[in-house]
């Protein structure tokens, strides 16, 4: 079962069909997702498709970030905003 | 002279598009089934879930739209509807009250040996929080899945997670790829207690009489 995502749920604080308190709950219970911390980044591949760019630590969940992946982290949005762009991922084109 | 008839337009009454979320809504219908799949005997519940009033208190962003369908830039990116200062304009959620909305069914596996395969279905009842006993096999605790009856949840409040579906035509599902229809719809995927929403009465749910 999915969850709720986090701009769903303050859509359902906003117009108050969900108060604070019941969003802190279903929080709680893990079916609100969590925020995301990063802007997913896209580019095109040479027959036009779009592909999602990502950086990916494999075995890093639940560690800290060394002084080295912070810098890595850093060169790497530099790079990542020079030859990707954001895009709407609601309707997808093919 | 034209004949006046009592037929009326609202040209002010804009068609909008249903946008993919999370909405209020009500328990309208449930349905089970027994069928025979590749992983043995199973039980399909089905429920139809109608919006409630108080989606006309959620908005919706505005895009541009080309007949039904969005306008897309170069990127492939929707293109919002701006105000004067820049902003998204929004829209109110009202064309969704009392729209009813299917899920994709939930399968129960009656053979223990696909038991693994039913977790879909116990987050479905944790959610609409329907209690499950404990039983113990084979020295191992789990819990003892209970069929939903409409008794138990037509008119109950719940949070809908409204997605697009694509599918293929079974008319043209046979052909090659290229040859296919594609079509798309609006499934529940995803169903949570709205525990602040008031349960209503089953006969209130009920489709009108077309007479």
């Amino acid at each position: 079962m999915g969850k709720i995502t986090v701009k769903d749920a303050q859509a359902l604080k906003t117009s108050g069909v969900l108060s604070e308190a019941a969003i802190t709950e279903m929080e709680d219970k893990g079916l609100v997702s969590k925020e995301r911390k990063s802007t997913r980044r896209f580019m095109k591949t040479g027959d036009g498709k779009w592909v999602e760019v990502m950086l990916y630590f494999r075995g890093g969940k639940d560690t800290t970030l060394s002084k080295n992946q912070k810098l890595l982290l850093s060169d790497w949005t530099t790079i990542v905003e020079k030859y990707t762009t954001t895009r709407d991922t609601t309707n997808k084109t093919k | 002279m034209a004949k006046t008839l009592d037929a009326t337009f609202d040209p002010s009454d804009k068609w909008m598009p249903i946008e993919e979320g999370t909405y209020p809504a009500h328990i309208k219908s449930l349905s089970s089934k027994e069928i025979n799949t590749r992983a043995g005997e199973a039980i399909v519940v089905n429920m139809e879930y109608k919006v409630a009033d108080e989606v006309s208190s959620i908005t919706q962003d505005i895009w541009k739209m080309d007949g039904y369908k969005y306008q897309k830039d170069t990127d492939g990116n929707r293109i919002p509807v701006t105000n004067g200062n820049g902003e998204q304009k929004v829209a109110n959620c009202s064309h969704l009250k009392d729209r009813v909305f299917q899920d994709n069914g939930y399968f129960i596996f009656t053979d223990t040996t696909s038991a693994s395969k039913n977790r879909r279905y116990f987050e479905l009842l944790d959610n609409l929080e329907v209690k499950c006993e404990e039983a113990n096999v084979e020295g191992r605790k789990v819990k003892k899945l209970v069929l939903v009856e409409e008794g138990d949840v037509v008119g109950k409040p719940v949070l809908i997670t409204v997605k697009r579906h694509e599918f293929i035509t079974s008319e043209t599902k046979h052909l090659p790829q290229d040859q296919q229809e594609r079509r798309s719809t609006f499934k529940v995927k995803n169903v949570a207690l709205w525990k602040e929403g008031t349960a209503i009465d089953p006969v209130e749910l009920e489709d009108d009489v077309p007479f």
